[in-house]
């Protein structure tokens, strides 16, 4: 979409601090909450090292439920010719004390969420999340992989369907987001590693890099999937008029549970606040723009041009529902099943 | 509702990638499959809600069937008015709520933990953790584990149910109790909010002091025993628990479930009970044979087989050719993909199809390639989880062919039944039967059926409601008889080519046929569907058609979509171990069976 309302939503993984206030502004690598989560314990069993009933341990605590306690310190003893005492194996917190043993929580770990977008606080769910909103064009890609990232486009390709070669990527790379065309090639992997871009985007890339891009310090978004496919013509055009602005890229894909998509948002600056994007539904119809998701077709663009009430025959023999869709050029106007296609808004 | 007042039955089932609907009526006194629709399933992201996705089936389903079934609020019409509109009675099957997150606990990783992880399996579950005091977990000895340990595994696998299983009723008590109270300490520390619940399915004996332990740091429930003797497993009521914890933890948190839960007469199935359902009745039709329905769906895949009304329910929520086709590939590598193609995939090219599976679960293959990648993803899921099902399976479902052979066989099922939109959807119906002969591996005389709707969970769901409904409406579903096959099956490997069976048919329309079969072959005889013939078998010496070594047989038949199929590929099934000899005879066992 090229010119939408971005929200997105950055939640703590449990109740923890909203750093920020509605109507903020906030810049992508801002904390914008915070939470301190537990990480480990150590189950302290006093009753025996002490040599007592385990009846009797509450009385011989010299720290209570609840507090805090450094490396070494004494948490339970008992006096007289036998003293004895358990000391804290790590800095931690009391948190139970039962059955002869106590329960420490070792020193939580501070998780923080970072804004991700630039933007505007529009809604603060307290010690939960906080929506950040901004005006701005998202692309959604087909699969992706490492985290976020924050950085300015770079476009290196000057064609959709240009591969992303280890010599298009040069030291003006560095420290940027590069976006190049068709398929992703094992050179320009390496290249992008040395440069420390921040992220690499193209239309596709060979399966068989998959385990190797996994492991990369940095995000990779597919704008069309795996192949070799070129970027979807409208795609490229609208990076390619981004290029020298500053994106906020996620590469998380999860198909399910909480489903996640990579993306692309370019924040804009406009006079008009444009609208949130509408919900799905919109039924397909003729003149629909329309992206195809599987082989033969895979990541081709077009208008639909026909809806066909029977089933047909598609090349490997099964007969399903579709629509004509006119993909341009050499293509031409081609038979495509509905669950193969994308509704481009 | 009483049963006789009962004329129209809807069936929903809300899958992974699919939602299904079923209208089953009441025609001329019998009740009859009416109409059957089905919409992509909108339970994730865009649409994160499940009425979507049965809104858009239904539509389709009240055109085809000419009967209004929403009313202009949305909402379901109920009971059936006498303008023929609505339905009287609503059945809900579930599989699209993610597995439910199990910890198991336990004394002897080989005796109780065994029983609670087949007890598992029978619905959509995920074992995160295992924690044993003794025996080996997936080859692996059990490590000792302090308290500490099976407290913090716990915590850190943050678990929807805690399984504690141990000791025989009026056995160890002590060691019992110590995996309660770590459960219990390790639950305590988890927010409240996804608190797990536990399950105590051990010595019944503690059951007393394990409702003390627990007190009110969680929800518990109490089973029977799953070892109540060392040498007795009763899994049954602790089954019964996990599928009711999978409902009421997982299938309700679905979005927008709530509201079509409403709509439901009876409570809500696992889709993988309702198929278990109309497995069990098949197999009490004829207590000798078992029954087989096999679905692969695109999160999970599941083996329902009976005998004599005895069922065995094996689910594997992280097989699939969706959603979990990246669970095949990881399971089974690529190599044991590509062995079933009949050309050499291009490297990455597997991995390409199980990303675009992931990724548009419901897109469907357009070329030849890309077809035949996903039925070898499928063939794998099924090998796979038969052979885990079979180990768990109990004697009594061996059949006739228990202990003969060196090599375990499939035991005796008729018939098999196939589902799953991979299987129950490929083009040429060749193409799910050889499927289905190469994943399961038949044994003897057997009919194999095509669920290519997807309509067994329905026909198992209206069980609960009207179980005449079940009966009079398989025999007028949409459940496709493929054809019958016959499977000679010998100790030894003979010379391919050397004849094994002769086969005389006797078409009872007219005309006879004689055919020699060759050992290595895989023979498709006439046989079309509706059509009857009687089978006279005269096998080799030393060759079982499942009547025993060297003893032949007359039986009828039914035609089918393919006809007759005579698989003398030999049991277990060899591939070449060369390459290209192996896609060849792939390729020939496509075009032998039509596909």
């Amino acid at each position: 979409m090229p010119l939408t309302m971005i929200q997105r939503v950055r939640s703590l993984p449990a109740p923890g601090e909203v750093l920020v206030k509605k109507g903020e502004r906030v810049e992508p690598t801002q904390v914008v909450a915070r939470v301190h989560q537990t990480q480990d314990f150590r189950i302290l069993d006093v009753a025996r090292a002490l040599r007592i009933p385990r009846s009797q341990v509450k009385r011989f605590m010299v720290k209570e439920i609840g507090a805090a306690v450094e490396a070494g310190q004494p948490i339970a003893g008992r006096g007289g010719l036998f003293r004895r005492f358990v000391r804290a194996p790590a800095k931690g917190k009391i948190v139970a004390v039962g059955n002869g043993r106590v329960l420490l929580e070792v020193e939580p770990q501070l998780i923080q969420v970072h804004a991700y977008l630039k933007g505007t606080v529009a809604v603060v769910a307290l010690g939960q999340s906080v929506t950040i909103e901004s005006p701005g064009a998202i692309v959604q890609g087909a699969w992706g992989c490492g985290g976020e990232a924050f950085g300015v486009l770079r476009v290196v390709a000057d064609k959709a369907d240009e591969p992303l070669r280890g010599r298009n990527i040069d030291v003006a790379c560095h420290g940027a987001i590069v976006v190049g065309g068709g398929c992703i090639e094992a050179s320009a992997l390496e290249q992008a590693q040395q440069l420390q871009v921040r992220g690499l985007i193209a239309g596709s890339m060979e399966g068989e890099l998959c385990a190797q891009v996994q492991v990369l310090p940095f995000p990779i978004i597919l704008t069309e999937g795996w192949g070799r496919v070129p970027m979807a013509e409208p795609i490229f055009s609208l990076l390619r008029s981004q290029t020298g602005r500053e994106a906020s890229i996620s590469g998380e894909t999860r198909s399910r549970f909480d489903a996640r998509r990579p993306e692309i948002l370019v924040p804009l600056p406009t006079e008009t606040k444009p609208s949130v994007p509408p919900p799905p539904g919109a039924p397909l119809t003729v003149g629909s723009r329309v992206r195809v998701v599987r082989p033969p077709y895979v990541g081709a663009v077009g208008n639909v041009v026909a809806l066909p009430v029977q089933a047909q025959r598609v090349e490997c023999g099964a007969r399903v529902h579709g629509a004509e869709v006119n993909l341009g050029g050499e293509k031409g106007t081609v038979f495509v099943p509905y669950v193969n296609l994308e509704l481009l808004r | 509702m009483e049963d006789s007042r009962i004329e129209s039955i809807l069936a929903i089932d809300v899958g992974a990638v699919l939602t299904k609907t079923t209208l089953i009526a009441r025609v001329e006194g019998a009740f009859r499959f009416v109409g059957h629709a089905e919409a992509p399933s909108t339970v994730e992201w865009p649409w994160t809600d499940v009425i979507a996705g049965v809104d858009h089936a239904l539509q389709q389903l009240s055109f085809s069937a000419r009967r209004k079934l929403i009313d202009s609020h949305g909402h379901l019409i109920t009971p059936e008015q006498s303008s023929g509109a609505g339905v009287d009675v609503c059945v809900i099957t579930v599989s699209a709520a993610g597995p439910l997150h199990l910890v198991l606990m336990g004394l002897s990783a080989d005796l109780s933990v065994a029983s609670l992880q087949h007890a598992a399996t029978c619905t959509y579950t995920k074992v995160v953790d295992v924690l044993t005091r003794a025996g080996s977990v997936d080859g692996q000895p059990s490590a000792h584990l302090t308290e500490e340990d099976r407290v913090r595994r716990i915590y850190r696998a943050r678990p929807d149910v805690v399984c504690i299983v141990g000791g025989t009723d009026g056995g160890a008590d002590m060691p019992v109790i110590d995996l309660v109270e770590s459960a219990s300490l390790a639950v305590s520390l988890i927010d409240e909010s996804h608190r797990p619940r536990i399950l105590f399915a051990g010595n019944a004996a503690l059951r007393p002091r394990v409702v003390e332990s627990i007190g009110s740091e969680a929800e518990l429930k109490v089973a029977d025993n799953v070892r109540p003797n060392v040498d007795v497993e009763s899994i049954g009521p602790a089954q019964t628990e996990l599928e009711a914890m999978y409902q009421a933890i997982k299938v309700a948190q679905l979005p927008g479930f709530d509201l079509l839960r409403k709509w439901s007469t009876l409570p809500t199935l696992p889709t993988s009970r309702a198929i278990a359902n109309v497995v069990q009745y098949l197999s009490l039709e004829d207590t000798r044979k078992g029954a087989l329905a096999v679905d692969v769906g695109g999160a999970s895949t599941t083996i329902a087989a009976a005998r004599a009304g005895h069922v065995q329910l094996h689910v594997r929520s992280d097989l699939g050719t969706a959603f979990n086709a990246r669970g095949v590939l990881k399971a089974r590598g690529e190599e044991a993909i590509a062995r079933w193609l009949p050309f050499e995939p291009r490297p990455g090219e597997i991995q390409t199809v199980v990303t675009e599976k992931e990724l548009y679960p419901s897109s469907v293959p357009q070329d030849s390639n890309e077809l035949f990648i996903e039925q070898a993803l499928a063939r794998e899921a099924l090998r796979l989880a038969m052979s885990q099902a079979r180990a768990a399976w109990p004697s009594e479902l061996g059949g006739p062919y228990a202990g003969l052979y060196p090599t375990p066989l499939m035991p005796y099922f008729e018939p098999i039944i196939g589902g799953g939109s991979v299987v129950g959807r490929a083009p040429r119906p060749g193409q799910a039967a050889l499927l289905l002969l190469d994943a399961l591996e038949p044994i003897g005389v057997t009919t194999l059926v095509l669920d290519s709707g997807g309509l067994l969970p329905a026909l198992g769901a209206c069980a609960l409601a009207h179980p005449l409904a079940t009966v009079q409406a398989l025999g007028s579903s949409g459940l496709t008889t493929l054809g019958t096959v016959v499977v000679p099956v010998t100790t030894g490997r003979p010379k391919v080519g050397e004849t094994i069976l002769n086969v005389s048919i006797k078409y009872k329309n007219g005309g006879d046929l004689d055919v020699q079969v060759a050992a290595g072959s895989l023979e498709v005889l006439p046989l079309p569907l509706g059509q009857k013939a009687v089978l006279e078998l005269r096998p080799r010496s030393g060759v079982d058609i499942g009547r025993g070594r060297s003893r032949g047989s007359s039986i009828e038949v039914q035609g089918g979509l393919i006809g007759l199929m005579i698989d003398a590929r030999g049991r277990p099934l060899a591939l070449p171990a060369d390459a290209g000899k192996r896609r060849e005879r792939v390729q020939q066992w496509l075009w032998d069976m039509g596909a």
